[in-house]
């Protein structure tokens, strides 16, 4: 059976669909729930279900299916993560100037505004159906959501399909030739069937700000860009979400306390330093 | 001489052409908000990794030499 695939620009990244074997239209249809996801979940839109959860903090909020799932996986980031991956860190995204797309530019910094936030399960709370931001916080699901929606996308899309989410991606199934999904990780081809993969890295969506560097990996140790040895970590996980909380967690760790953590963690990991 | 007068001339003009495009250059700086060009469809992603690397797999993860047909990347 052939190998279908579609391409397309959406939550802020390149999205890449292939499977072998879909029935008609169903790349056209995921590519569609993906970009119908981005307007419901992108902090970048005033009037998605996430602004307008993060708008009423402080408030019981019913909240839908989707986004009850991606709070349930934020929380879950931050004890896998041992509160190293933080949802709660949109007002250090504010402070450093991180209000917009990169694409127009930063805008205005005030790092004085970016401090620790508290444990992000005493400022969310999630119930059947609703949620509660404490006030004046406010989250931002970034990769967690890539993550969640790779997964709960590939689960939806066929048996066979793998499902790439801005880096973020779930392999399905045996691939195209039986084998496993051939993936480029690291440099080299690994095959996953039944698996996540993802990538953080400090050296996209980073700007320069005198002689500082900035950079959207906040660290919730201290509230400001992370300062790792590691200039990019890649994971394999038996999920994407999974993937993308182990490989964030390690690159905030560093070379010395990564491998012992992904050890534990992963099926799989590429550590690459800082340039010298 | 009037060789020399039209190179001359040409050196003038050229110096003028320069000036005034850089007056206008600077005058009107990248604005921000203006519309954005619409993204690229059909293109494989930028993906682009750091030179340098440790790799780790265990047992559940297999490499082969296959091309591969997407990959993981920072975004």
């Amino acid at each position: 059976m052939a190998l279908e695939e579609a391409r397309f620009e959406a939550l802020g990244s390149s999205c890449h669909l292939l499977g072998v074997g879909l029935g008609r239209g169903r790349l056209s249809w995921a590519a569609a729930w993906v970009v119908e996801m981005h307007d419901r979940f992108s902090r970048f839109e005033p009037d998605s279900e996430l602004s307008c959860f993060n708008a009423r903090a402080g408030d019981w909020v019913e909240v839908s299916a989707e986004l009850d799932g991606m709070l349930h996986a934020a929380l879950e980031a931050y004890r896998l993560s041992g509160g190293l991956v933080h949802a709660g860190m949109l007002g250090s995204m504010l402070a450093i100037g991180y209000s917009r797309p990169l694409r127009f530019g930063p805008t205005q910094t005030a790092l004085a505004g970016a401090d620790p936030p508290p444990p992000l399960p005493e400022m969310l709370q999630v119930e059947e159906g609703r949620a509660r931001l404490l006030a004046g916080s406010g989250i931002d699901l970034g990769g967690i959501a890539k993550g969640w929606l790779a997964d709960r996308l590939a689960d939806d899309l066929g048996e066979n399909c793998l499902v790439n989410l801005g880096g973020d991606l779930f392999a399905r199934g045996v691939g195209p030739a039986g084998d496993g999904w051939p993936v480029g990780l690291g440099g080299i081809t690994v095959l996953l069937s039944d698996q996540g993969a993802a990538t953080s890295g400090t050296w996209r969506r980073a700007w320069a700000l005198g002689a500082d560097r900035l950079h959207h990996l906040i660290d919730p140790r201290t509230g400001r860009p992370a300062v790792s040895d590691l200039a990019e970590v890649s994971v394999v996980a038996a999920r994407a979400v999974d993937a993308e909380v182990h490989a964030k967690a390690a690159l905030l760790l560093g070379s010395d306390r990564a491998p012992a953590y992904l050890a534990a963690h992963t099926h799989g990991w590429w550590l690459a330093p800082q340039p010298p | 001489m009037r060789s020399l007068l039209l190179k001359a001339g040409a050196t003038v003009l050229t110096l003028l052409a320069a000036g005034a495009a850089a007056v206008h250059v600077s005058g009107h700086v990248k604005n921000a908000e203006a519309p954005l060009h619409p993204g690229v469809l059909g293109a494989p992603p930028a993906v682009s990794t750091p030179a340098r690397g440790e790799l780790t797999l265990t047992p559940a993860v297999r490499t082969s030499r296959v091309e591969t047909v997407t990959s993981t990347y920072a975004s």
